[in-house]
């Protein structure tokens, strides 16, 4: 009688690591050792219990994952990964996820990297020098905002310049108060052959989201609508990728600014303060 | 390298626990209904909702309870884990042994969905045939569909009959098999074509799989080894959610296949 699954790859932490890791690739013992941190007297009795139990199997000197081994793995890695998320901190588990369509929470454990970054009380109105720095290299920049942050202007320009694909989405009062404060700037940037700008509704509950090459950020509402100052950021290749899509299903759900004309249609709108509803595609 | 995890402990190593948030997935519960559905008694349960809320996974809204924000994005990932362990662990030897590549990968991702199977291997002077405990429910079928890579001889005689009794019978072979049948019983595979409740297609991929016969009672699966060696075997279950499964199976080779109207 073989011993129930849960127990191989659950009762010890050694044995999840070590599916974990062959998941990746076939490690030879070398690599395990390094990799795990572990001495071969301490590791090899949990690989013959995984071998034991069919999930893993010796080949050409090092060791890999069989047909069932793999499928075990799938399931592990995901329920691990949102583990992960959850008990790393609290912050996913504290704001409001309504903003993230169903497909993509199904894959949150993709952001399990992420680090929270915390405003440091005496700057809490100043420009995010950070943030500045960390995207102002990008290759592409995507930026979904519902906040005014003119100091990001500078950088939306230098990367259009620099012909690196540039995707902005505002919520329209910020668009509104970007074109009272710098309407040239934003014509300017509306008209360039890759720079995209696109505005969607107030009420987006998502308070920010910026995602280039270099890496991600996430910032969300709690469940009042309050904003803590806070975001989570990591450069992890799975969380960019999550970000993206979640920045596509805003884009999709955007109306996209093109040419002189319809940026008129905002500014003239802004004057007496409202818009005509015809101009936004419902967000949801 | 990986954090440790104090939550596996709370999901899986309790039955009651992983039970009752699963239960849970269904949405907020009563402690009767929980009571009911669980077939416990309230104190004992009482400690385990009491451990779950300390963890965060519950929240108590008014009289009833439910998972909360962390245990809705946990529980779900649960289910398709605990899904695929049980069948791993209910035939251990048999997927072990199996080539589980032969199954369209998406499939393979929801072989839990097989949800209770057991093996039967037919006595030798039938081992040609589909085990007796099958047939039954076979005749009893409103639709049946196979697919095969594999030559029974049984295989012209009883989807004939089953045809005839009105059954919707809808076969996916591999050409050879068909080239087959044709030449040795050309005219029951005439009649069988031109029956109004009959579908045959050719299929000029690989089927991997030796055969999959589901109907609307029942799914069976006959799978080739890792070293490419066959025994007659049906592995069998009844569970809705199988039959969904073979459903989408029958349908994939379908779609890679062309359908015959005339020899």
């Amino acid at each position: 009688m073989q011993p129930e699954l849960i127990d191989i790859v659950f009762r010890s932490q050694k044995r999840r690591d070590l599916l974990l890791l062959l998941g990746e690739e076939p490690r030879t013992m070398e690599d395990i050792k390094i990799l795990l941190d572990v001495s071969p007297t301490a590791i090899l009795p949990q690989i013959k219990r995984l071998t034991d139990s069919n999930l893993v199997i010796q080949k050409n000197g090092s060791y890999e994952l069989t047909d069932m081994g793999e499928q075990v793995f799938k399931k592990v890695r995901s329920l691990v990964d949102v583990l992960t998320l959850v008990e790393k901190n609290d912050y996913w588990t504290e704001h409001d996820l309504g903003g993230i369509p169903q497909y993509l929470l199904d894959r949150i454990g993709d952001l399990k990297d992420c680090n929270l970054v915390k405003a440091d009380p005496s700057q809490i109105f100043e420009p995010s020098t950070d943030l500045l720095k960390f995207f102002s290299s990008s290759l592409y920049l995507m930026v979904f905002s519902s906040f005014y942050r003119p100091e990001f202007l500078p950088l939306y320009s230098k990367l259009g310049r620099l012909e690196s694909e540039v995707s902005l989405i505002f919520t329209e009062s910020v668009l509104e108060k970007f074109l009272y404060n710098y309407e040239r700037k934003i014509r300017k940037l509306s008209t360039m052959k890759n720079t995209e700008l696109s505005v969607c509704k107030d009420g987006a509950k998502i308070a920010e989201l910026i995602v280039s090459d270099r890496g991600m950020m996430v910032s969300l509402f709690d469940s009042q609508g309050r904003f803590y100052h806070e975001y989570m950021c990591c450069s992890e290749s799975q969380a960019i990728s999550w970000v993206r899509e979640l920045f596509d299903f805003y884009k999709s759900r955007a109306l996209k600014v093109e040419g002189e004309k319809s940026i008129d249609n905002f500014t003239c709108t802004s004057e007496n303060g409202a818009f005509s509803e015809s101009l936004l595609l419902s967000l949801h | 390298m990986s954090m440790e995890l104090q939550l596996i402990d709370t999901i899986f190593f309790s039955d009651k626990r992983k039970n009752l948030l699963l239960f849970l997935k269904n949405g907020p519960k009563t402690i009767e209904e929980i009571k009911t559905e669980l077939e416990v008694s309230s104190s004992p349960i009482m400690a385990q909702i009491r451990i779950l809320i300390k963890d965060g996974l519950l929240v108590q809204k008014d009289d009833s309870y439910e998972l909360s924000v962390k245990g809705k994005l946990i529980v779900p990932k649960m289910e398709p884990l605990l899904s695929t362990f049980r069948i791993f662990d209910e035939n251990h030897d048999y997927w072990a042994r199996q080539d589980l590549r032969t199954l369209p990968p998406h499939l393979l991702d929801r072989i839990g969905e097989l949800g209770k199977c057991m093996e039967l291997v037919p006595d030798r002077t039938h081992i040609f045939d589909y085990p007796p405990e099958i047939m039954d429910p076979l005749y009893r079928s409103k639709t049946v569909m196979e697919v095969s890579s594999f030559f029974r001889p049984g295989y012209p005689g009883l989807y004939l009959d089953l045809a005839n009794k009105g059954i919707e019978v809808s076969l996916v072979l591999e050409r050879p098999i068909y080239r087959k049948l044709v030449t040795d019983y050309r005219q029951e595979v005439e009649e069988f074509i031109n029956m109004g409740n009959t579908q045959i297609f050719i299929c000029d991929n690989k089927i991997e799989l030796a055969s999959s016969l589901v109907t609307d009672r029942f799914i069976s699966i006959s799978m080739i080894s890792k070293d490419g060696r066959y025994y007659n075997h049906e592995m069998v279950s009844f569970e809705k959610s199988a039959l969904e499964w073979g459903k989408e199976l029958f349908n994939y080779y379908r779609d890679l296949s062309e359908q015959i109207t005339q020899i």
